[in-house]
């Protein structure tokens, strides 16, 4: 894919005081979901994954993820794109904290804001490189656990990492690695890189949670319960 | 309970009504079936919770909307 850089000066790299990345997203074939009950739902996401555009963008003390669509109206496609891809609500942290912050707007519970300890990966680096637009990244892989109600589901999470980009991050606020993640694959979802801007000159958009309404998980797993237990009964 | 998860998917899938609309109360018997099989069908295909409870809920929301697709 076609990846425009912006870049100030190769010294910006060692500097880089707030940054703007766009990524866009392609949704492949996934074992579960496009064999399962879900494969018309997930097939119609694959189709609207290319009307979804990302930023992450970041300053010297906050970070944020975030989807905005392309086109005006949100099609059911959209929706459906953004909850395979985990990136219906976007992602927020201070930079000096180990906190990170998910905003949601809950078709039932209404509007909070999750606040959660930012999750550790052990990365495995590995030595396989290619070029993504021009810029040498290299591999790092870690299983991503779900555990839910159904089970236990071990996900491989292959990035590819860039060191010349000294940003930590990458889509979802994965995090850890020695350099910026210009992509990015979680069951064949991928988020790739598109644009890069380092030290731009416009003011960022920094979405910021409501802290009025925090929720811990516990909390929110306590609310979607006693809903399912009130509609069972 | 399977063929109305059936149903909602499908609902989900070719639906074309804007997300923007107002938000619906969960009520309506059939479409909290709807919520609950989406909710588990979607976690045994390794979904999070959190990302099961959004498919449910948008799959309970288009129910609700009552919009035929064929």
């Amino acid at each position: 894919m076609k990846l425009l850089i912006f870049l100030i000066s190769l010294s910006s790299f060692s500097q880089i005081k707030n940054a703007s990345i766009d990524y866009i997203l392609t949704i492949g074939e996934d074992d579960l979901y496009s064999n399962g009950d879900l494969k018309v739902a997930y097939k119609n996401a694959a189709e609207y994954a290319n009307q979804i555009n990302f930023k992450l963008n970041l300053n010297e003390k906050e970070i944020c993820f975030f989807s905005e669509n392309k086109l005006e109206n949100s099609d059911s496609g959209v929706e459906l794109a953004k909850i395979f891809s985990g990136s219906k609500n976007p992602f927020y942290m201070l930079l000096n904290t180990n906190k990170i912050y998910q905003s949601f707007d809950d078709l039932i519970l209404g509007k909070y804001t999750v606040e959660k300890q930012i999750s550790k990966y052990e990365w495995k680096l590995e030595n396989e490189s290619k070029i993504i637009s021009g810029f040498k990244c290299f591999k790092a892989v870690t299983t991503d656990v779900v555990q839910n109600r159904s089970g236990k589901f071990n996900f491989l999470v292959t990035a590819w990492y860039c060191p010349e980009i000294p940003i930590p991050y990458g889509p979802l606020l994965y995090n850890g690695l020695p350099g910026l993640i210009l992509e990015l694959n979680r069951r064949n979802v991928v988020y790739g890189a598109t644009k890069i801007d380092l030290n731009p000159k416009e003011i960022l958009t920094i979405l910021k949670p409501d802290l009025s309404i925090i929720k811990t998980e516990e909390e929110i797993t306590k609310m979607r319960e006693d809903y399912i237990n009130s509609i069972k009964n | 309970m399977k063929k109305l998860f059936f149903s909602a998917v499908a609902l989900v899938a070719f639906s074309s009504v804007s997300m923007a609309e107002t938000k619906e109360s969960g009520t309506g018997k059939e479409c909290t079936k709807v919520f609950l099989a989406a909710l588990d069908t979607a976690t045994s295909n390794g979904a999070s919770e959190a990302d099961a409870w959004m498919f449910a809920s948008v799959a309970q929301y288009f129910c609700l909307k009552e919009v035929r697709l064929f």
